[in-house]
This record gives structure tokens, sequence and C-alpha cells, in this order.
């Protein structure tokens, strides 16, 4: 061993207790600061009062700076993934595998000096290592610079306060999308009255020409007064086309199976099908125009204990349904066009907007085909089976005893 | 000997009904500790005839028990109503019969009803068994049914 490594060696290990001392700076919120010693182009080349002492002290330095960037960028990772900012996190990531990269090479290439350093070189293996800090340098501002951030990452104050702003303007976004709705609704329904309800007198005529004008139709006045006995039909024909209808029967529980067979074969007969079946209940479904051919068939297939049949009337959810599925489309198509020029941040939040309004379409198609399918087949079912109790404590029952001994079981009993 | 005693026991318990009724050939009437019948007879595949007398309030008529028996066994047991008609009883008695159809265990059961009303008595006779026996024992039953004299 020369005389200089000697010396260097021993200088290395003073160093090693007071080197400390010299890295103490702080954490740095913005970008580190840039080693001070050139880069050297040539390997050989140390420049004046490059001596092995303080290149050891550099070297040391350098590696610092490439944990400490690489520990900055990890934080940067974290913040990124607390506010779920996916294509950030994804960047920084990217950026910090990097970095832990060059920081295992820097180690390596630490080593490699000292030993060279001990053989009087270590101007290949010094700048290596300088490259490596200038790479981790790189890497670092292009972390910053995945989102846009230049100046580091969003603290939880303000990241808070934007969540809230958020939230208030998506509400505001709800409201008036309901009250758009809600206005468009009413101009539909007053266009139907007026146009198509027949008004008479002029009190009533009055109310019909202000509405005409709020909604911009013309409806001209009628100077004849309505007759004694004139019916004023106030709004649009009843729809029958809107009409869900639904019959419940409750047969005698007798040949009960060939009761649900014989009912299954009608509904098929007549166009429909089986939607339920039981022991002692069956649903069938037929087409609406059938309805009534089917009900008065199935009642004569035994005895009819109670028959319930209904109309509903879903013109107003039908209407309903098809102006919000008509918003919720203009909604979707407004985003879309936005969508095209928007920046990554934006788009983000655009994206999501489309998912909720995407969401809301099938909500509405879904519920349009449930009721469109429900008007087009009428539901009847009929059920095999006593009445329940509950229902029978709403009769009065007759205070007879000898009532309670009547039917099959007590009298084919023999043995008591 | 033994015989002798159930006929005579038999016989005493008719005196004390207000009705008759005769036993079908293939029909065997039978004794219970607590009757719930006046009269009850049956067949060995378990075709039964009953008869009795109840007591009722003054004033009701036979279309008010046609009434309540019917929303009896159509609304609360579910039985299916398949007929009504008019009877007389061996005495000239006006009354009612009403046929129900009821499923057991799967099986389709008929049950017969008549109703005589006199004074201030009702008189149930009742009839029933699955469908098959009863359309085999149909004239025997017919026949128990159309003896019965009410007082």
């Amino acid at each position: 061993m020369t005389f200089r490594a000697c010396l260097a060696l021993l200088c290395l290990l003073c160093a090693t207790g007071c080197g400390a001392s010299t890295y103490s700076e702080p954490y740095y919120a913005g970008a580190l600061p840039t080693p001070a010693e050139p880069t050297p182009s040539v390997a050989g080349e140390h420049g004046a009062g490059d001596d092995a002492w303080s290149r050891e002290l550099r070297a040391d330095r350098v590696v610092g700076d490439i944990a400490r960037i690489a520990a900055d960028v990890e934080r940067q990772v974290a913040e990124a993934r607390k506010i779920r900012d996916v294509v950030r996190t994804q960047c920084q990531s990217d950026k910090l595998i990097q970095l832990r990269s060059i920081e295992r090479a820097a180690r390596e290439q630490r080593g490699a000096l000292r030993t060279a350093m001990f053989d009087g070189e270590g101007d290949v293996e010094w700048a290596a290592l300088i490259d490596s800090a200038r790479r981790a340098r790189g890497l670092q501002a292009e972390s910053r610079s995945c989102v846009g951030e230049e100046a580091g990452y969003m603290g939880p104050y303000a990241y808070a306060e934007r969540k809230t702003t958020i939230s208030r303007l998506e509400s505001n976004v709800d409201a008036l999308k309901e009250q758009t709705f809600r206005s468009k609704a009413r101009i539909e329904l007053a266009k139907d009255t007026v146009l198509a309800g027949k008004v008479g007198g002029e009190g009533e005529n009055r109310g019909a020409q202000l509405v005409a004008k709020q909604v911009g139709v013309d409806v001209p006045p009628t100077t004849t007064p309505p007759s004694t006995g004139q019916v004023h039909a106030r709004g649009a024909p009843h729809d029958p086309s809107m009409l869900i209808r639904t019959a419940d029967l409750t047969l005698g529980v007798y040949e009960v199976q060939k009761t649900l067979d014989a009912v299954e074969r009608t509904a098929r007969k007549h166009g429909g099908y089986l939607a339920l079946r039981s022991d002692r209940r069956v649903t069938i479904r037929v087409p609406r125009e059938r309805f009534e051919e089917t009900l008065s068939k199935i009642e004569k297939l035994g005895d009819v204990i109670h028959r319930n049949v209904s109309a509903e009337d879903v013109t107003d959810q039908f209407v309903d349904l098809e102006l919000r599925l008509k918003n919720a489309l203009a909604v979707r198509t407004r985003l879309e066009k936005l969508l095209e020029g928007a920046t990554v941040k934006d788009a983000v939040e655009i994206h999501k907007e489309l998912a909720k309004v995407t969401e809301e379409i099938e909500r509405f198609q879904g519920k349009l085909k449930l009721l469109r399918d429900r008007i087009a087949y009428s539901t009847i079912t009929v059920a095999l089976e006593p009445t329940e109790p509950t229902q029978l404590r709403q009769k009065a029952l007759l205070p007879f005893p000898w009532m309670n001994v009547l039917g099959l079981s007590p009298l084919l009993q023999v043995n008591r | 000997m033994k015989a002798l005693v159930f006929a005579l026991a038999l016989g005493l318990a008719a005196c004390g009904r207000p009705f008759d009724v005769k036993t079908a050939s293939g029909f065997v009437e039978v004794e219970e500790e607590t009757p719930l019948y006046d009269y009850r007879a049956v067949a060995p595949d378990g075709v039964a005839v009953a008869v009795r007398a109840v007591e009722v309030e003054e004033g009701t008529d036979l279309g008010f028990w046609e009434r309540a028996v019917t929303l009896r066994m159509r609304e609360l047991e579910g039985y299916a109503l398949l007929e009504k008609r008019d009877v007389t009883s061996a005495n000239g008695a006006k009354g009612r019969e009403l046929v129900f159809g009821h499923d057991q265990e799967g099986k389709p059961y008929l049950y017969r009803m008549r109703l005589f009303v006199s004074d201030e008595k009702l008189y149930v006779v009742e009839a029933g068994g699955a469908r098959d026996q009863m359309q085999r024992w149909q004239g025997s039953v017919d026949f128990m049914l159309a003896s019965v004299s009410v007082d």
C-alpha cells in the first residue's frame, strides 16, 4: 500500500466521525441544492483542490442526495395515493422505481470508488457516480411535473378545501338538473292540457290563454258561452295504452293440479306464458288485448271465491321517465363534447360525471323497459288455497260452535 | 248375546234422536264416547255419512243457514261449491243440498251437506269421502241421505 493510500485511509477514518456534521441539511420541499463540485467530463481530471479526501466526502454526499431525492419522490407517491389521483400515482411510482435502482447503483459506485482510490484511481467511478446524481435530479423534476404540480405536493388543508368545493359544485349541479327537469315537465303538462283539452267559457279560456302564452302555444279565444249541461273535458281523453292490468282470483281448493294445468294451457292458448307456479298458485301473463277473454275462461275452471281486478294508470310515470332520460342523454352529449378539449385533470372529473350520468341513463332505460313490458302483458294470478286467518278476522264469524265441526276432517275421523 | 245388547243399545240411542235415518248395506253405524254427531255410519274404504240436530235461534231460516254454511266452507276452508239444489226429506220437509269439492293430501274429495230447518232445530246431514269412493258408493249414500226424516 502506498503512502498516499495510507494517508487517505487515515483521513477517511477521521471523516467518518466528523463528516456527519456536514450532512445536517434540513428537508427541502423544493428542489434540493445541486452539489457544488463540477461535473467531471474526462475521467482522471480531478480539478484544483480535488484530492482524495475531498472526493470521499463528496461521494458520500452525492449518495446521500440521491437517497433524499428518492425519499422525496416516495412522499409524493404517498400523497398522490391519498387523494386517489391515479394518473399521478402511476407516473410518480414509475420515477420512484427508477430512483431506487439509481440509489442502489450509486452505493455500488461509491464502494467501487473507494476501492479504486486505494490504487490512486477512481476517475471512472467518480464520473459514474456524478452521472447517477444527474439522472436522479432529472427524475425528481419529472416526478414533479407528473400532474403539472411544480411546487410539490398538496397540503392536507388545501386538499380538504378543494374536496369541499367539488362536493358543493356537484350538489349545485344536481339541484339545477332537478329544477330544469321539473320546469320541462310542467311545460309539457301545460302543453298537453292546453292543446288536447276542450275548454269552454271565458273564465276557463282566459286561464288557458295565460298558460298558452307561457308555453308559446296559440289558443284562439272562444266567444260562445257553453250550453247548459255541456261536459267540459279538462284534459286529454284517458289513454288506455298506459294501463297496467292485473287480476287476482281465489278458487276453491278442488282438483288443484288439474286446475293449475288448465290455467297454464289457457295462458298459452291466448298468446301468453307462465310466469310463476307453486303448489297452489299460478301466475300467468297474457297480451293485454286478450286479458278479458282469458279471465272469463279461467273463471269457468272452478268456484271463484274471490276476484280482484285492477288497472293502474302509469302515464305519469312513463312521461316522467322519458323526460328524465331525455335530459340525461343531453347531459351526456354535453359532457362528451367537453371531454374533447379538456386537460388531464379535468378529464378525470368529466369521466366521473359521465359515469354517473351513464348509470342514470341505464337505470331510466331499465325502468322504461319494465313499464312497457308490464303494460304490454297483463298479469293474472290464480290461487287455490284457503283464505288467510288474518283476513278472516275482519269478517264476523258466527258464534255457533257446531259450525267448527263441519267439513271432511271431523267426518272422516274414525278413532278419537 | 253381545249382538243383541249392541242392537238394543243402538235402538235406545235411536229413540233419543229427533230424526230417523236408515243405514245402507255396506255401511256400519259407529258409536263413540264423545260423539260430535248424533248418528254416524262409515264404509270400509272411508266414506262416511253423519247426521246431527242442533238447537238454533228462533227466526232463522234455511236461506240464512245456507249462506252461513257456504260462507264458512268456501271462505274459511277453501271448499269449492260445485252444486246446490233443493231437496226433500223422507217425511216431506223442504231442505237444501250443497255439494262441495276439496282436495285432501293432493286427492279430490267430495263433501255433501243437506240442511233442514224445523221449529228450533237445524238438521245437518253430511256425507263425504274421496271422489272415487263417493262415486262408487253413490247409490248407498243417496239412499241414506234420502232416508232422513226430521221431526
